[in-house]
Order: structure tokens, then C-alpha cells, then sequence
């Protein structure tokens, strides 16, 4: 006993000096084990935190002494991705937690960070906010942009209240990487930087019958796959003259030097064409169950929707959570934000009440994200089938966007009109701020087809993904408009219940019900569609003899609901309003309302 | 096992086969899988099974490959039985179908067929729903077993059927109630009809299957048993959202097992369902403009024109008089297997109900109803001039209480589940030898290549232009206009297998130069530097390959 009280003594000692005491915690006095266990974590954690606080002072909105250290100006493969996941919920137990939803075609777990405030409400029920990255292989940001935001809520909970207060009443799933196994093919192999967008899946690219017998080739060994040249009479390329690693076409009556032979490779096959059957070949990015079409007729689809395994794991995953009410993926590259629909075929799915919702929020990510603009993708983009923001929304009614992270913006902070009319300032940001580390030079090479020839070019890590200085600014202004979003999945409450007299015993019970932020319960899509249960707004305690939704209560317009009055079945509770119900009811007990809907949580209220 | 018992087992299932099946009703999922099973031991290299999906309720859906010459490349047929719920027939006659070929297989015309292609026999892509024929109570069922909330209300399979007269399967109730739509048929006043009060058929009743509305939401059964239709599951137009479709195309593993294995299977040519769908009575809607959208909803125009070939190919076998409609819907099978999978894919009905001529007082009565068309009443005419007994089909009207319609009068009654897509099983039989047959016919029309007039020019020096031509002699083109522009299908290619030493100056060695039509050709020539025997191989996965050696 006597030893008991030391150790609570000691606890308590160091719970009160502790720089890791939890302001949110009540801590129970009586239970002692707790104490004890959380003391000697708090030990632990004393001696480093306390060092590094006399270090650092902090810069606004950044935590200045993060219990994890991640440098954000570099690519994690998809071991460190594991890795930081695992260190996050080691060092923040009641805020993280991880869990496999599944495994890739070559077996890597597929990981999804779990955050929310464990300690307040059960998470299930919390709305949910879906985060992923890295579809497409070859657009790493994606993932260090997503687990930046699961490292900044955890990190930033402890001291600003605006984080405390999402993870208290939000849930977020954030998982790095959709396509782990092609991410460590494109940081571990010679690739393009466009090499590629696929799941590693073999696939007979050309119809010949024969499966990746004629890709890349890293002919000078340097990792990377640039581009063949050559010197011929007559060509029709030279090189910039302000810029010499820069091949330009030459003018219709100059004679030039240089012709071009596309990325490094040798027809393996002798059918006549180079690097036409590699790894890859399918777009994850067209296999989801909306609105699905062939490969015929949208380059890339696979067999079916979720065909692709991966895939398969995050739309079982999103169907065992219906509470998700707000999901972002993050791409490369060109600084957009985007909506569906994805086909101009599916151009009414969209209706005007939900874009109202989403114009709110998109035009949001103008304003906080210099250089990137909110765009429809059919409209502003290419007409595609089988995205996954269209199932998302299409499939589940879930308000969904898909931002392209990296802008040639960033390079100058400058606007181009166009595609591809950037291309000169990445030569040139190359050489005044990167000072040639993303260029291989050209140099000469004996080709087995070709002969003499030269090769070099971007590197696969430019043009498409940051450049290590622009990484954080980049993945803290797509959180932060991420965090936007999810502060506007519902926030329900049950804002009065009001009681009349109505004489013999009997009375009458209304209830209002508010939504207080902009997305509704329900996208009207969802409605239409019946995609996701009625809420339900249920009256405990007296009898009722009644129940019915308010149409227009000032003018005492109803709508009464025969069956199971007592379970009302109200089909939403729009963004920024109320719903009204009323029940007449028999006996005095007080009444107690509750307000049960997927996505926009579980919240009750006593009279 | 023991090896003699097996050896016993062997020669029973042996003599069992070869005398073909014998049963005298339809047969439920084991008995169809142990015709299978019979086949698979009796017939060693020639007849194997591979399961390829497992139903929601966990029955095996198997491919069995039936194959002459199993080392040869050659292409393929794909034959499919039920693919619709409710159809029982289908995967009768595949079985038989199966039986007969093997029982034949010496006889010249089934030989020539079965040397040059490989046949495929599914038997049900649906067991958990037709099994329900079975079952304690019967009715015509779509579902699988997968439970799911049809309705899409929030609650699970709360609102089945209910057998109110205690007869042991689902029929109709009719509610007397001029609110309703239904009228009696002028001269059988059991069978209901449309009513159409310019016609002078009166409203009279409310007509709804039988049960009750257990969950007071007006609709009747609407959330029953199971889940997901799979013949709404494909991924051609699927109705997503609509009752037993799924949430998404493929969402069920019956559909992802079999899309699967046939995605993978680059042999098959042509594929032929006999257990729902029809476009064999009348080919597919044809519409250019549908056609030649981005999203493709009408066949391609050569492609409807050889279905429309293979409609009169079929009416030789299968002398209906009876005008029948194509018959085909969103996400089902027998239109991915054209649209998605690019294969040639045509469908019989299986059995079609003949036209029954009415005696002359009932001709006399229906010449005031010229739009009056009750397929029951045909059906029912046709069953009773055949010399079948009404009851058989039909249970006739009788009064219960029923607790939605307390003051109403509400009689069950009405046509038996599974009589009208199912013929009388002495039918069978002979069902499965016209289909036969037209599988042969079928079969004698696909794409054969061939190697003709084969020329060399010794250009001296060593080196020699050689010229050939490649011919698909068959009627049927290698591939659809559709199979030509999918992955899933591969592309006609043409290598020249070079001995050593041997060097191509002119031409290309490897090509791919597009697909052949029946009685198309390709005109090919190299200019070859270096003696010796080199080969040319020619064709494609679907429509078989040729190769010959020629000596420079």
C-alpha cells in the first residue's frame, strides 16, 4: 500500500511538470493503474521534449516540437510511409491509430491512418473525412500531402483548439498510398515521370499476346529514363539557345540538326515500335462503379469497377463506414481543384443544390491555394469515366474533390495561359534554384537500333512532383482547404424541444433539429437515389399517439408518418438549416430526442 | 479413396452417362453439378471442370471444358446456361447438350467440329436464385443469397413474400377494387388483364403477389429474400440503384468470379446463352446513330448484320410460328458478352410458348379486343389443346382474409411460378437436340485461317521473296468490329519464325495487319536473305492459329 502511494505521488509529481499533460484529460484519481502506466509514458517522453523545447520557438502554425520528426522536403517509399504511420500512433495513442484495409496485387498492406480525438465519442459515429493519395504511381506529393495531415492533427492537437475541436466531434481516414506497389517501382526503378500511373498488374499493352515484353529501358543506368537524340541531316530540333539541355523545333525553313527518339528504350520485340508494352498500362483512376465504361471506350478501365485490387480495398473499406460525408484524393499535377463529373455524359448527376455545396468549398481553395484553380473535370479537363470522385459522389453520395498538387506557378509565381507554356521556366528553375539536380545531362551513347545517339533529360522526380523546397507550403495549403471541407461535413444538434398542452392528458412535443454547417446529411444526389438511409429522429419516453415532419411550422403544415411514428424517417437535414418535428404524446415523462444519421452523427437531447 | 471402389464408382457413373439423363422433372443444383461431375470422371482429358465462382449461398459455379485435343491452340465457344434467375431450362439443356456431343463424338459431323474447337459449358450463373424452385416455398426468384436492402429503406429483407393459402408457392392476389387496374379476360374470366376501358376492359381489380405489406409501406414483397440479380449485375448499362442491381457493376462475387475467368480466357469466339435473353427470334436493335456514340448502345453495323444471319440460321432449327420479341436489359449478360467482352453473343429463349389458335366461339368473342395479347391466356390455351391439365399451371381464385384489405374481398390465385419460363420437362429432350444442332451449324461457320497460294522468288545471292496469302476461309469474321477495338480481345498477328543465319530485308518479321472477315484475305511478302527452314505463324487466340514450314 505504503508503495502504492509513492508511485501515485510520483505520478501526480510528474503529471503536473510534465510538458506532455493532456489539458483535455480528466485524469481519474482512482485509478491508480492508469496513472501509473500514463506517469512512465510521460517519463519517457520528458526528457526529449524538454531538450527540444529549449531548441526551437515556434513559427505560427507549425507545431515547433512535434513528438514525431518528419522533414517534409523529401519522398517516403513506401516502407517510411509505414513507418511515420506507425511512429504517429506510437506517439499519439489517443489520436491515432492504424490498421490495414487491405493488400496490393504484390501484397504491401494498404494503410489508413485513423485520427480523431478517441478519447470523446465513438469514432464510428463521428462523420467521417476520407483522405487518400498516390492513385496514379508516378504522383508521390499525393502521399506525403496526406500524411502531412494526419502529422499536423496530431501534432497540432495538443495546442490549438480549432484542431482539438475537429477531432472532437470528426473522424478522419487517411491512407497515403492507394498503390503501394507501383510507388516503390517508380522511386526504386528507371523510370519517366510520367511512368507510370498503373498498378503493377501485368498487362498486355499492344494486343500481341505477349505481357510486358518491351519497356523502358535505362540504357546509360542512371535510374532514369530520359529521352534519345540524335544527329541527323536535316532534323528537325536544335537546342534553346538560352537554354542548351532544352530541345525546341526548329523553324519550317531552318536547317537543324537533332531529331528526337522519345524516352530511352530498344524494340525488344521487333514489331517496329519502342517501350509500347511495359509495366503497367491500366489507369486505377478509371476502374470505380460509377458510370463504369470499357476500355474501349475510356483508355485505361480494367475488367470491372474495382477490378483493380487496391481499389477494391478502399471502396469495401468506404462501404463498411457510411458515416464518411467528405473525401479528398490528391493527384499531380497543375494546381486544380476538382469536381465531377468526370463524363459530360453525367453532367446532370450533379445537380444545382449540391453545387452550391461544392462551389462554396471549391471557390475556398482559389482563395487559399495561390496558382490552382477550382475546375469541373469534363467541362475544364477531359471527359473520363470510372474516377473515383465519381463514386464517391455518384456511387455514395459523398462531397468529393480531387486536387492536382504543384503548379507550374510556383516556379515564378506566375500564370500561363496554357499547357506546356511553362516549359522554358522549368528549364530555367532548374538552373537558378536547383542548380541542375533535376537535369541529366545529354550525353552520348552507342544504340543497338539506332547508333550513335545521346541521351539525357528531366529527371522523373521533376516536372511533376515538388521540388524538395516547395513540398510543405504545397501539402499545408491542400490540408488546410482539406480541413475546410471537413468542417463543413454536418454538425448536427438538437437546438430546442418545445412542449404544449394540449388538454386530457395529452401534448404536444417539437423538436428542432439544425444543421450547422454547409453539407447536408444528404447531397440531393443521394436522395433521389436512396443511397444512404433516412435519419432518424426518435422521441423517447411518453406515448406517442403521433409523429410527423414539419413542413412550414409557422403555418402548422405536416406531414405525419403512419408507421412507427416514434422513429421518424426524415430524408435530410440540409447544410446551414433545420428540420422540425413534432409528436403528440401521452403521460408526463419528459422526452428525450435523439438524431441518428449516417453521416451526420448520433446526438440526443433531454427535455 | 480405395482404388476398386473408385474403379466401381467409374463404371456406374460411366453407364449412367452414356444413356444420358433420365429425369423426369427439372433437377435441382446438385443433381445438374453431379450430370457434370458423371461427365468429368467418365471422360478423362476430354471433359474437366474448373470452379471458377462461389454463389453468396456458397454453390459452386464451374466452367467445363470440353476438348478433343487439349495441347492444340484453337478457339473457342462458349455455351451458358440459366443466366436468369427463374429459367431452369437453360441449364438443362447445356448439360445435355454436353452429354450428346460427347455420346457423338465419333460421328464424323461432331468430330470435324470438335478437331477444330474447343467448347465451354456453364450451367448457372445464379444457383442461389433458381434453387429456390426447391425450396419450401416456391416462387420465381432473382436473387442471390447475399442479403441486402432492396428497397433501399434502411432495413434488411423485411418485406418477403407470404404463402397466404398455405399451397406452398407465391402466385398473385387480386383485391376487388375499381380503383384498381386489372380486368378479366373476356373468355377465361381467371386470367387477368391490362385493362383498357375503351375496350371495353372495365377496371376490376388490384392484382399484387402474394403477401402481405409488412412493413406499411405501401409496396407489396418489395424487400424479400436475397439480394443482387445477377443477370443485373453485369457491367454493360448497369442499372445502378435499381432493386436486386447493386450498388456498382460486378459488386457481387458470382459476377467478379465469372467476368474473371472469361476476361482471362482469350480463346473464346462466340458466346451462346440458352437460359435468358433472346436474340435469336429477332437479332438486337440496331440503331447507327447509338451505334457510333462515344458510349456504345447499338451493336456496330456488321455486327448486326451477322446477327440477323444467325437469326435465320436459327428459325431452320427452331420453326417457331410465333412472333417473339428479342429480349434483353440492363447489365445482364448476353449483352456484355457483346458490348464488354467483344464477343460474338447470341441467345435463345430456349423454349418459346406456341401460338394456341382458340376455338372458333372464343375467335368470335376476342375479335372486339384486337390489342388484347395475354401471353397467359396463349399459354394456357395452348397447355389445355396439348391435352395438359389447367391445374398444372394455373390454382385457381380463392377468397382469404387478408389483414391490408379488412373489408375487402381478396382472392389468391393465378399462374404457378416457373411454368411459363419452363416448358414440361418431357419437352426437354427435344429442346436440347434442335439447340444442338444449331450449335453444330453454328460451330461449321466460325473463323477457320488458312495459308494459300505460297510462292518463292529465288532473288539470287541467297535471297528469296516469299509471298503468301492468309485466308479465313470460315463464314464468321475473326473477331466483332467491337472485339477490335477492346484489350480483351488479341490481335490477329502474323511472325515469321526465322531459322538461324536467316535475316528479313523487306517486310516486317512481326505484324499485326487487322482483322479478316469470312472470305477476307491478307496479302503478305517478305524479302528473306539466307537459306533454311523458316516458319509462318498466323492468327489469333479467338479464331485459331495456322503455321507451316517452308525450306528456302
Amino acid at each position: 500500500m505504503k508503495k502504492i502511494t509513492h508511485f501515485r505521488n510520483i505520478a501526480l509529481r510528474f503529471l503536473k511538470e510534465s510538458l506532455c499533460e493532456d489539458q483535455n484529460t480528466k485524469i481519474n484519481m482512482n485509478s491508480i493503474n492508469k496513472l501509473i502506466a500514463l506517469s512512465l509514458f510521460c517519463v519517457g517522453m520528458l526528457g526529449s521534449s524538454t531538450l527540444q523545447a529549449q531548441e526551437f520557438s515556434r513559427a505560427v502554425g507549425t507545431p515547433e516540437n512535434p513528438k514525431v520528426n518528419i522533414v517534409w522536403n523529401r519522398y517516403h517509399d513506401v516502407a517510411a510511409l509505414e513507418k511515420a504511420a506507425k511512429d504517429l500512433a506510437k506517439a499519439h495513442p489517443n489520436l491515432v491509430k492504424i490498421s490495414s484495409i487491405g493488400k496490393s496485387y504484390e501484397g504491401r498492406d494498404i494503410w489508413v491512418i485513423e485520427v480523431t480525438n478517441f478519447k470523446v465519442g465513438d469514432p464510428d459515429r463521428k462523420p467521417g473525412f476520407y483522405i487518400d493519395g498516390n492513385i496514379h504511381a508516378n504522383e508521390l506529393q499525393a502521399s506525403e500531402t496526406a500524411l502531412y495531415t494526419a502529422w499536423y492533427l496530431a501534432e497540432m492537437h495538443e495546442s490549438n483548439e480549432h484542431i482539438q475541436e475537429l477531432l472532437e466531434d470528426r473522424v478522419f481516414y487517411i491512407v497515403p498510398t492507394i498503390n503501394p506497389d507501383a510507388r516503390d517501382h517508380f522511386i526504386k526503378k528507371p523510370n519517366t515521370m510520367h511512368s507510370s500511373r498503373s498498378g503493377m498488374k501485368p498487362f498486355d499493352d499492344d494486343g500481341d499476346g505477349l505481357v510486358n515484353e518491351d519497356g523502358f529501358d535505362d540504357l546509360d543506368g542512371d535510374g532514369h529514363i530520359t529521352q534519345m537524340r540524335r544527329k541527323t541531316p536535316m532534323g528537325r530540333y536544335k537546342p534553346h539557345h538560352k537554354h542548351p539541355n532544352m530541345m525546341v523545333p526548329c523553324d519550317p525553313d531552318e536547317p537543324c540538326e537533332y531529331e528526337l527518339l522519345g524516352f530511352e528504350g530498344i524494340d525488344r520485340d521487333g514489331d517496329g515500335r519502342v517501350n509500347e508494352d511495359g509495366e503497367g498500362y491500366y489507369d486505377p483512376n478509371r476502374d470505380w462503379g460509377w458510370n463504369w465504361q470499357p476500355d474501349y471506350i475510356q483508355r485505361g478501365a480494367y475488367k470491372y469497377p474495382f477490378s483493380i485490387p487496391e481499389n477494391r480495398a478502399v471502396a469495401d473499406f468506404v462501404l463498411s463506414k457510411p458515416n464518411i460525408a467528405g473525401a479528398q484524393s490528391y493527384h499531380n499535377t497543375g494546381g486544380m481543384v476538382l469536381r465531377g463529373p468526370g463524363a459530360e455524359e453525367d453532367k446532370d448527376t450533379y445537380n444545382s443544390t449540391d453545387l452550391r455545396v461544392y462551389d462554396a468549398i471549391g471557390r475556398k481553395g482559389d482563395e487559399m491555394m495561390p496558382g490552382y484553380r477550382y475546375l469541373t473535370v469534363y467541362k475544364d479537363l477531359y471527359s473520363v469515366f470510372g474516377g473515383e470522385l465519381d463514386w464517391f459522389y455518384g456511387g455514395r453520395g459523398i462531397f468529393t474533390f480531387t486536387n492536382e498538387l504543384f503548379t507550374s506557378y510556383m516556379l515564378f509565381n506566375k500564370e500561363y495561359r496554357g499547357w506546356g507554356m511553362s516549359t522554358e521556366d522549368f528549364y530555367k528553375f532548374d538552373e537558378l534554384l536547383l542548380f541542375g539536380d533535376a537535369f541529366v545531362p545529354w550525353k552520348k551513347y552507342d544504340h543497338p537500333q539506332f547508333g550513335e545517339i545521346e541521351i539525357g533529360g528531366f529527371k522523373k522526380n521533376y516536372t511533376r512532383n515538388n521540388p524538395g523546397f516547395l513540398l510543405e507550403q504545397d501539402a499545408h495549403r491542400n490540408m488546410a482547404f482539406t480541413l475546410y471541407h471537413a468542417y463543413h461535413m454536418p454538425k448536427l444538434a438538437v437546438h430546442s424541444i418545445e412542449e404544449k398542452d394540449l388538454g386530457g392528458g395529452l401534448r404536444q412535443i417539437t423538436a428542432t433539429i439544425t444543421n450547422e454547417r454547409m453539407i447536408p446529411t444528404h447531397a440531393s444526389h443521394d436522395i433521389k437515389n436512396k443511397i444512404e438511409r433516412p435519419n432518424y429522429i426518435s422521441i423517447s419516453g411518453p406515448k406517442v399517439l403521433a409523429g410527423m415532419i414539419m413542413e412550414n411550422n409557422d403555418l402548422n403544415q405536416s406531414k405525419e408518418q403512419t408507421n412507427n411514428p416514434e422513429k421518424l424517417e426524415v430524408e435530410n437535414i440540409p447544410g446551414m438549416g433545420k428540420v422540425i418535428v413534432r409528436w403528440v404524446v401521452k403521460g408526463r415523462q419528459k422526452a428525450e430526442i435523439t438524431v441518428d444519421s449516417a453521416k451526420g452523427g448520433l446526438v440526443s437531447k433531454k427535455q | 479413396m480405395n482404388q476398386k471402389i473408385l474403379g466401381i464408382l467409374l463404371l456406374v457413373s460411366f453407364s449412367f452417362i452414356t444413356q444420358e439423363s433420365k429425369a423426369q422433372d427439372y433437377q435441382n443444383y446438385q443433381a445438374i453439378q453431379n450430370g457434370f461431375n458423371a461427365l468429368d470422371r467418365a471422360n478423362g482429358s476430354l471433359f474437366t471442370t474448373k470452379k471458377i465462382a462461389e454463389s453468396a449461398g456458397g454453390k459452386d459455379i464451374s466452367i467445363y471444358q470440353l476438348d478433343a485435343n487439349p495441347e492444340r491452340e484453337k478457339s473457342a465457344i462458349l455455351v451458358v446456361g440459366s443466366v436468369k434467375g427463374p429459367n431452369l431450362l437453360g441449364r438443362e439443356l447445356v448439360l445435355q447438350m454436353a452429354q450428346k456431343l460427347i455420346n457423338g463424338r465419333n460421328q464424323d459431323s461432331i468430330k470435324q467440329i470438335l478437331d477444330k474447337h474447343r467448347f465451354y459449358f456453364i450451367a448457372d450463373l445464379n444457383p442461389d436464385a433458381s434453387e429456390q424452385y426447391f425450396a419450401s416455398l416456391r416462387y420465381e426468384r432473382h436473387a442471390n443469397a447475399r442479403e441486402t436492402d432492396k428497397d433501399r429503406d434502411g432495413k434488411v429483407s423485411e418485406d418477403p413474400y407470404e404463402d397466404l393459402n398455405g399451397d406452398g408457392m407465391i402466385t398473385h392476389i387480386r383485391i376487388f377494387d375499381e380503383s384498381g387496374d386489372y380486368a378479366e379476360h373476356p373468355v377465361d374470366p381467371s386470367v387477368m388483364v391490362k385493362a383498357d376501358p375503351i375496350q371495353g376492359l372495365i377496371p376490376r381489380y388490384r392484382l399484387i403477389t402474394e403477401g402481405i405489406d409488412n412493413d406499411k409501406d405501401g409496396h407489396f414483397n418489395e424487400d424479400g429474400e436475397g439480394g443482387i440479380d445477377i443477370n443485373k449485375n453485369f457491367t454493360f448499362q448497369h442499372p445502378t440503384f435499381a432493386s436486386e442491381a447493386g450498388d456498382f457493376a460486378a459488386s457481387e462475387k458470382e459476377t467478379r468470379g465469372i467476368l474473371d475467368h472469361l476476361f482471362d480466357s482469350f480463346d473464346i469466339h462466340s458466346v451462346i446463352t440458352l437460359g435468358g435473353g433472346n436474340n435469336l427470334t429477332q437479332a438486337f436493335s440496331f440503331n447507327e446513330g447509338l451505334a457510333n456514340q462515344r458510349v456504345v448502345r447499338s451493336p456496330k453495323k456488321e455486327d448486326h448484320a451477322i446477327n440477323s444471319q444467325m437469326v435465320a440460321l436459327f428459325k431452320k432449327h427452331f420453326d417457331s410460328k410465333t412472333d417473339v420479341n428479342s429480349e434483353y436489359g440492363k447489365g445482364d449478360f448476353i449483352q456484355w458478352a457483346y458490348y464488354h467482352y467483344g464477343r460474338f453473343s447470341y441467345a435463345s429463349p430456349g423454349w418459346i410458348v406456341p401460338k394456341a389458335k382458340p376455338d372458333s366461339a372464343a375467335q368470335e368473342q376476342l375479335k372486339t379486343f384486337a390489342k388484347l395479347n395475354s401471353e397467359e391466356y396463349n399459354f394456357l390455351s395452348w397447355a389445355t389443346n396439348a391435352g395438359y391439365d389447367k391445374s398444372e399451371f394455373f390454382v385457381d381464385w380463392q377468397e382469404i382474409d387478408h389483414p391490408d384489405f379488412p373489408n375487402q374481398r381478396v382472392e389468391v390465385g393465378g399462374m404457378k411460378p416457373f411454368v411459363m419460363e419452363n416448358p414440361p420437362y418431357s419437352l426437354v429432350d427435344s429442346l436440347s437436340h434442335l439447340h444442338l444442332n444449331f450449335l453444330l451449324d453454328y460451330a461449321a461457320l466460325m473463323p477457320e485461317l488458312r495459308l494459300r497460294n505460297l510462292k518463292v522468288d529465288d532473288l539470287g545471292d541467297n535471297t528469296f521473296r516469299l509471298s503468301v496469302q492468309l485466308i479465313n476461309t470460315g463464314f464468321l469474321p475473326t473477331t466483332t468490329i467491337i472485339g477490335q477495338q477492346t484489350n480483351w480481345v488479341k490481335n490477329l498477328r502474323i511472325a515469321l519464325n526465322l531459322a538461324k543465319g536467316q535475316e528479313v530485308l523487306g517486310g516486317k518479321q512481326f505484324q499485326m495487319p487487322g482483322e479478316l472477315n469470312g472470305g477476307d484475305k491478307h496479302e503478305l511478302s517478305w524479302i528473306i536473305k539466307g537459306k533454311g527452314t523458316l516458319e509462318i505463324e498466323a492468327g489469333s487466340m479467338n479464331a485459331g492459329k495456322v503455321k507451316e514450314n517452308i525450306k528456302l
